[in-house]
């Protein structure tokens, strides 16, 4: 007959002690070697670069080496510019910013009146096939974000007013571009 | 019961390490909340948001960042005045800590 017998496992107050230490001690080698540097771009080990955490913190300061159009270092990322586009009744607009791969801008549109069908997009510089990549496609009166250049090219909004009455959008700009204007 | 504890309790040390990564996202600074106010003045020359002020005339537009000065800052919301020297007029952008403006008005009382 198979004898039965009944294990019981008893953790120690040594043994809970050593538990909780090795788990901070895991703790704070993780915060050290992968939240810091992902979240805040502090890397005291090196080891947070070596895995590429830091790619993201990293990314403007790559991107301002790497241009080959020396216009884009003239204007100021911190600069804020403000621009209105009138949308006539029943047309489409577009209006775009000339910027360089993994570039960034901040946007904030609204309009002074009717929701507009809006789709952000961006054509790759030298194209001659039509095509082009949305970011983001809706119908609204207002909109806050950011996007960073896929590519090198012309990247911003075609508005397109339904109404009967011409609408105005005041987009306010904050980022990295080399010039911009209506297309 | 012991092995349940020192598993909640590893779990807690772990969670507790990304929580604190996390902390600050929220809470903007007082540079922001000038920044943010810069930006409403321009939107509230471009139309009426039904604050107190209504729609300020477009020599509002001609402000610099120097024009706008951080007023108060209580434990959970930011002032931020705005100074029109050529009116001689100034306003005031009540915002809680996160950036969202609440109310503005001329007198600073909210």
């Amino acid at each position: 007959m198979e004898e039965k017998m009944q294990q019981t496992i008893t953790l120690t107050t040594a043994a809970l002690i050593k538990y909780t230490i090795s788990s901070v001690i895991f703790a704070v080698v993780i915060l050290v070697t992968i939240i810091l540097p992902a979240e805040y771009n502090i890397d005291p080990t090196g080891i947070g670069h070596k895995l590429g955490l830091t790619v993201f913190n990293n990314t403007k300061a790559t991107t301002s080496d790497s241009l080959s159009s020396k216009e884009t270092s003239k204007k100021s990322a911190d600069a804020t510019e403000t621009i209105e586009v009138v949308v006539p009744a029943g047309r489409g607009v577009e209006y775009k910013f000339v910027m360089a791969q993994y570039q960034k801008l901040e946007y904030e549109w609204i309009t002074d009146g009717a929701a507009l069908y809006f789709d952000l997009h961006g054509e790759p510089e030298g194209d001659t096939t039509g095509y082009f990549e949305s970011y983001a496609i809706a119908t609204l009166s207002e909109m806050k974000g950011s996007f960073t250049a896929p590519f090198s090219g012309v990247h911003g909004w075609y508005w397109k007013n339904t109404s009967k009455s011409p609408v105005t959008v005041q987009l306010i700009v904050k980022g990295e571009y080399a010039s911009h204007g209506l297309k | 019961m012991k092995n349940l504890i020192a598993a909640l309790f590893i779990t807690l040390t772990l969670g507790t390490s990304s929580a604190i990564a996390h902390s600050d996202h929220g809470k903007i600074s007082p540079k922001a909340a000038i920044q943010i106010a810069t930006k409403a003045t321009q939107q509230l020359t471009f139309k009426d948001f039904g604050f107190n002020v209504g729609k300020l005339n477009d020599n509002w537009k001609n402000l610099t960042t120097e024009d706008f000065k951080l007023y108060s800052a209580e434990a959970n919301r930011y002032i931020v005045s705005a100074n029109n020297k050529s009116e001689n007029e100034t306003i005031y952008f009540l915002m809680t800590m996160s950036g969202e403006v609440l109310s503005v008005n001329s007198k600073a009382k909210f």
